[in-house]
């Protein structure tokens, strides 16, 4: 019987991002079809295939759970091969997977359930739906992937469906310029996630946990463990918002309230620490790395709770504080305690929900409190000296100048420099012409006219 | 299935004679021609579809199927399809399919319309030719419209830029063909006097291919590629172009990353003493390319330009990954040539729509489409999407290959490579909220955004058909992988080149 439902779900387990998917892919045919789709069709469809997704993952922790919880790597073939390099489907199942994943698919169930009510008439409702299942399928297939490279196939749909959630309301130019920031951090600091793997293949020939558990416990001197490491750290800062890149998740408040809570609150803004968690072997065997950790780690963490307090509205104030608490579970991981990390993981998630889906009444909840309680003065401030408390408030308020900084010394050359470019091509055309050099690109001199 | 000479040599003339038809009747039958055109590139296309299929992708660079035809005076006509072209050959017909389907009916005029199929003509020639005159004929001849087009309607700038890569990529081309006539007609090579231009025998001939000849005429055909390719300091043209000519005859005549292709069927199996001396050198032209492409796409405010720095990145992408001679930026490099391609002229006919419907193609005096043209945000978003390496598409395969060929033995340049990726996914995101999200441009008139149209069904076809083929690729990349596979192996085997040097 055991042995069975074991069976039974080692072969259904890769179903578990594959229908989320489908949802999607029914859903978005249904709108390419240019016919009028109602809401509640489009809601069904979601839920079918998130609560479907769910049982498969439900029967294979059962099974997990009654054969003794051994962890299962399953290698369902290679997806393409050239040379010695093949990208593997490797799924892998353990605990941590099997915490995570029910969990998220639980959230996310519930966040079609809100939205379905939330969202009922707005002209995005379907684009919303069809995100969440492409998100769905994205944060399934990161927590069950068996090799660094599945997993990043996975980090990009959530990525891409972050950024196009937090531009929804895309008539409005803040969630656009919004939305571009974030894929702009996100795309820099994927590159860790995306030369991590290769440098392990070059190393072991394999980018799998289980792989990378045995050659760290065999051969740990051919493992390039802290290159790696630090790789993977550039990655896991990036998605969970941490110092000093950390500046996207306030602005990514300008989405839905429901994909806000799921996104920032729930699943993606912990992808990084999964990814931690995932690697913590690795990390083992990388004390610099991991001192790396907990210095982001700290830092984020104080930087991020000075900031939350100054905060005027209360989205951005959780944000904040969402920051600051994924700031101290990267120094959970830092100091080698994923166990730890993993249930705090999953507690933290639970909370940040519900209190980002309540954020619209919480103003409410705030006053009447104040109103039974009298005026509320921070008084843990008090006590400091004046100088201190004001050069604290003017680094908070300014966000100790980080995204500043980033915006001085990296965006604003990387533009200078492509401007130069611009200008260089143009004269050396020029000069080749013999004609005037343009000061900037000219349009075509024989358009058509509209 | 069984190929024969004549289905070969179809795949050229039809759409020659197809353009000769549509020049011919155009000026007075306009709705005519423009079928004409289309059924040409259709037909083109099954014909493209029949070698791909029928064809044996096995043999690299040893085609023996159709013995050369002996058109007197040391003349021969001599084809094939291997590895390397099969998948090429119905790509460029579907991409010119495309271009002719899909195109604004303003923007193609009879004219420009059999320019453009006489150019996928002539870049088909060059895909299946396995001599090197026919070869340099077919790749004159695929730039000839472009150049005849900039001479007739471009500014001084754009003229400078059609004649730059005209004469610059074909006289080399030339020149080795002079060298290597009189050298079979001298005590150099009288061995090679009865067919002196065959690819195949000359790949056999060591007296012509290594040392101070081979560094010439290898030389001559590197540069050629290169300038056709628009590598970095020889890119120029490319920005230019893009932003001058139309979109119709710019998508046709570069439709192949032919560049790449010449230093794949010629420099690197023919010239390997040259291929060995330069390989190095062109890994880093390539990154540096790539560099270039990226941080100038970065800064553009004209989508067709933007677009054109794009195509010089992608250039750089697949001259890296060829270098390092390795099994996995080879295959890489090879299906990344497709990949880029199919992205490319799909955003180009959406930039192309563009164009035609409020008159220019700047970003900044666009802006909120997406509420009256959701297919087309929707078409951009996916193709861009599709060209960044999302995965799940092709380039994800291709250049997730490429950077493991490259991580082997130059971490840098993989890294480089890498970062060049992401700031066009920037660059492309960008462009996708600057034209359909947001506010309208400053002075932009609202009556640009109420009457502008979504994609015709004509447009929203042939962008679906480009994005299931880039979906299509990166999801069974296998048998894509399996059709070059001859043309890597013989490429990463041969014993006088440096494998991941």
């Amino acid at each position: 019987m055991i042995a069975a439902l074991w069976s039974l779900a080692q072969r259904a387990i890769p179903l578990a991002p594959v229908l989320p998917a489908f949802g999607a892919l029914v859903v978005g045919a249904l709108l390419a079809s240019s016919r009028r789709v109602s809401e509640p069709l489009i809601t069904r469809i979601a839920q079918a295939s998130l609560w479907l997704s769910f049982l498969v993952q439900l029967v294979a922790l059962v099974a997990f759970l009654m054969q003794g919880q051994k962890p299962l790597d399953l290698f369902l073939g290679d997806f393409y091969r050239a040379g010695d390099y093949g990208f593997e489907l490797r799924f892998y199942l353990d605990g941590v997977a099997l915490s995570v994943g029910p969990l998220a698919t639980v959230l996310l169930l519930a966040t079609c359930r809100f939205s379905a009510h939330y969202l009922h008439r707005e002209p995005g409702f379907s684009r919303f739906f069809l995100l969440t299942l492409v998100f769905s399928a994205g944060i399934l297939l990161l927590i069950y992937a068996g090799t660094f490279d599945l997993l990043f196939a996975g980090w990009e749909f959530v990525g891409l469906t972050s950024v196009l959630l937090v531009g929804f309301f895309h008539e409005r130019q803040g969630p656009v310029a919004a939305s571009l920031r974030v894929l702009g951090t996100y795309r820099i600091c994927d590159l860790g996630l995306l030369l991590a793997p290769i440098a392990l293949h070059l190393s072991i020939h394999s980018s799998s946990f289980l792989d990378l558990h045995h050659a760290l416990t065999r051969h740990p001197e051919q493992v390039p463990v802290t290159l790696v490491a630090l790789l993977l750290v550039l990655s896991a800062i990036g998605k969970s918002a941490q110092f000093p890149v950390g500046g996207w998740l306030p602005r990514a408040m300008e989405g839905p309230t429901a994909s806000s809570a799921v996104f920032y609150g729930g699943l993606s803004v912990h992808a990084g620490v999964y990814l931690l968690i995932r690697a913590a072997p690795l990390f083992a065997h990388a004390p610099i790395a991991s001192a790396v950790v907990v210095a982001i780690g700290a830092i984020t963490a104080v930087m991020a709770a000075l900031s939350g307090q100054v905060s005027a509205d209360a989205k951005t104030a959780l944000a904040y504080a969402t920051i600051s608490q994924v700031g101290i579970l990267f120094i959970e991981c830092g100091l080698g305690f994923p166990r730890l990390a993993t249930v705090h993981l999953c507690a933290h998630a639970l909370l940040r929900y519900y209190q980002f889906l309540r954020t619209p009444s919480a103003l409410q909840d705030a006053l009447a409190q104040r109103a039974a309680l009298g005026r509320v003065v921070a008084e843990r401030w008090q006590r400091a000296p004046i100088g201190l408390r004001r050069a604290v408030f003017r680094l908070a308020i300014e966000r100790f100048e980080v995204e500043a900084s980033v915006d001085r010394w990296l965006v604003r050359p990387v533009t200078a420099v492509s401007i130069w470019i611009t200008r260089l091509e143009d004269r050396a055309l020029a000069l080749l012409a013999s004609a005037p050099s343009p000061g900037a690109p000219s349009p075509a001199p024989k358009e058509p006219t509209p | 299935m069984k190929l024969d000479l004549y289905t070969l040599t179809a795949v050229w003339v039809v759409p020659f004679v197809g353009a000769l038809i549509v020049a011919a009747v155009g000026p007075s039958r306009p709705q005519l021609a423009h079928r004409v055109a289309i059924l040409s590139a259709l037909l083109t296309t099954l014909v493209g579809l029949w070698l791909l299929l029928a064809g044996s992708t096995g043999d690299a660079f040893a085609k023996t199927d159709f013995p050369a035809v002996a058109l007197g005076a040391g003349f021969h006509y001599h084809v094939g399809v291997d590895g390397l072209s099969a998948l090429l050959v119905p790509l460029t017909a579907i991409i010119g399919l495309s271009v002719l389907v899909a195109a604004p009916r303003q923007l193609l005029p009879p004219r420009l319309a059999a320019e453009a199929l006489f150019s996928v003509g002539a870049i088909l020639g060059v895909l299946i030719s396995l001599d090197a005159f026919w070869l340099t004929l077919f790749w004159t001849l695929s730039l000839w419209p472009l150049w005849r087009f900039a001479q007739r309607e471009l500014d001084a700038i754009g003229r400078t830029a059609a004649s730059l890569v005209f004469f610059a990529s074909s006289l080399p081309l030339w020149v080795a063909l002079v060298v290597l006539y009189f050298s079979a007609h001298t005590a150099i090579a009288p061995e090679r006097a009865a067919a002196p231009f065959d690819l195949i025998t000359l790949s056999q001939t060591a007296v012509l291919t290594q040392g101070r000849p081979g560094l010439l005429l290898g030389g001559l055909l590197l540069l050629a590629a290169l300038v056709r390719m628009g590598c970095f300091p020889l890119h120029l043209w490319i920005p230019a172009l893009g932003q001058r000519t139309r979109g119709p005859l710019s998508i046709a005549a570069f439709a192949t990353p032919l560049g790449v292709f010449l230093v794949a069927r010629v420099v690197l199996p023919i010239f390997p003493s040259l291929a060995a001396r330069c390989l190095p050198s062109l890994l880093w032209l390539g990154v540096l390319t790539a560099l270039v492409g990226s941080v100038g796409a970065l800064g553009q405010h004209d989508l067709r330009r933007l677009l054109s720095s794009f195509w010089i990145c992608q250039q750089g992408f697949l001259l890296a990954g060829l270098a390092t001679l390795t099994q996995e930026g080879v295959s890489g490099a090879l299906l990344h040539a497709a990949g880029t391609v199919i992205a490319r002229t799909g955003l180009l006919l959406i930039s192309m729509s563009l164009l035609a419907r409020v008159g220019h193609t700047d970003m900044r005096k666009l802006g909120a489409l997406v509420t009256k043209a959701p297919v087309m945000a929707t078409a951009f978003l996916l193709l861009a999407a599709a060209a960044i390496g999302l995965p799940g598409s092709l380039c994800f395969v291709s250049e997730d290959l490429i950077a493991q060929g490259l991580l082997r033995t130059h971490g840098i340049a993989a890294a480089l490579l890498l970062l060049t990726s992401a700031l066009n996914g920037i660059t492309l995101f960008r462009a996708y909220q600057q034209i359909f999200l947001g506010d309208r441009g400053p002075g932009v008139p609202r009556a640009q955004v109420d009457s502008f149209l979504d994609s015709l069904p004509k447009e929203r076809w042939i962008s679906l058909l480009l994005v299931l083929l880039l979906v299509a690729g990166g999801l069974f990349a296998k048998p894509l992988l399996a059709i070059r596979q001859s043309v890597v192996d013989a490429l990463h085997d041969q014993p006088s080149l440096p494998t991941g040097h």
